[in-house]
């Protein structure tokens, strides 16, 4: 114990004045961080949104490259016109890995029918015109941690691979 | 066992963002501080609990936290140095009646504070009846009146 003047008091001033330092130097990560947060590196902001496939491919996948834990991600499926089979259906294939990964809650419009398989699972929709294209909504929600890569395709055609990273 | 993992990642998260903040920041001193507070434990209770409502679940949640706390305290009581760096020490901010302005200006702490301090715990009217003043690790600040220490 110290005294200074005519009290005892544990001061330790030359500790105290690396502790204030160290909360500057806090502060300002914590601004970083907030910063990061708004430009969508924790997920939902500009940063955060990403296409893959498109260009002369069949389907075009816009998804978040960041995501969080249970919270709702939507991958939105952009299907080239004339891409349809001769019926009016377009046939999307989803890996398993994804499947396995995030909890599918909603998909829009409603799959006309939809087929297990082993390493993936197959759901076909109805197009209304064929010669134009369609869009279709996945509503996820992951369910594990940590970078996910997910594999989706329509049926017959080069898989458009992505990857999410998903916080806890 | 995933509760227990979030119950720790919270503390040790709260216990880094607190002492970041500094001992002032949530001491209660204004209402608003006290509503903050109510915020910032509503927000982190969803993450805590998530979906598994069960009682179980609060059990676990509940002696995580407490255990993690006794846990803390004692390695604390045997190593000073970890209760310093997590706690932060006592500031000497009013010296036989004279202010380390240089110390109140870190602790973000002016006159007013030392005098309002003052007068509810000690009944003082003016700044030259104060010997001593101190910013406790609580954020709180401890006065020794003059004729205490004459």
């Amino acid at each position: 114990m110290q005294r200074i003047g005519a009290i005892d008091v544990d001061q330790a001033l030359e500790g105290q004045g690396r502790g204030w330092r160290a909360q500057r130097v806090g502060w300002v990560l914590m601004l970083l961080i907030v910063l990061a947060g708004l430009l969508g590196l924790a997920g939902r902001g500009p940063l955060a949104t990403a296409t893959a496939g498109g260009g002369d491919a069949a389907l075009r996948i816009e998804y978040q490259r960041f995501a969080r834990h249970g919270s709702p991600l939507r991958l939105v499926l952009h299907v080239a016109p004339n891409v349809a089979a001769r019926d009016s259906t377009v046939r999307v294939w989803i890996g398993r890995r994804l499947l396995q990964a995030a909890e599918v809650s909603d998909i829009l419009p409603t799959p006309a029918a939809t087929a297990a398989g082993p390493d993936g699972d197959i759901y076909a929709f109805r197009v209304a015109d064929p010669a134009r294209d369609a869009t279709i909504a996945f509503d996820v929600q992951p369910q594990a941690y940590w970078s996910h890569h997910a594999s989706v395709r329509l049926v017959g055609r080069p898989a458009v691979a992505f990857t999410v990273f998903v916080f806890p | 066992m995933d509760t227990m993992l979030r119950g720790a990642a919270i503390y040790v998260f709260l216990l880094i963002v607190f002492r970041v903040a500094g001992k002032r920041t949530l001491t209660q001193i204004t209402t608003f501080d006290f509503v903050l507070l109510l915020i910032i434990s509503e927000a982190v209770q969803q993450s805590l609990i998530a979906t598994d409502n069960s009682l179980t679940n609060a059990v676990m949640l509940v002696l995580t936290l407490v255990g993690l706390d006794i846990l803390l305290s004692l390695v604390k009581q045997r190593v000073p140095r970890l209760e310093r760096l997590m706690e932060g020490a006592p500031v000497v901010i009013v010296e036989d009646g004279m202010l380390h302005r240089d110390r109140m200006a870190k602790e973000r702490v002016d006159e007013a504070d030392i005098l309002a301090a003052a007068r509810e715990r000690q009944g003082l009217a003016r700044l030259d009846q104060i010997a001593y003043a101190v910013v406790e690790r609580s954020g709180g600040i401890t006065i020794v009146p003059r004729k205490n220490v004459e």
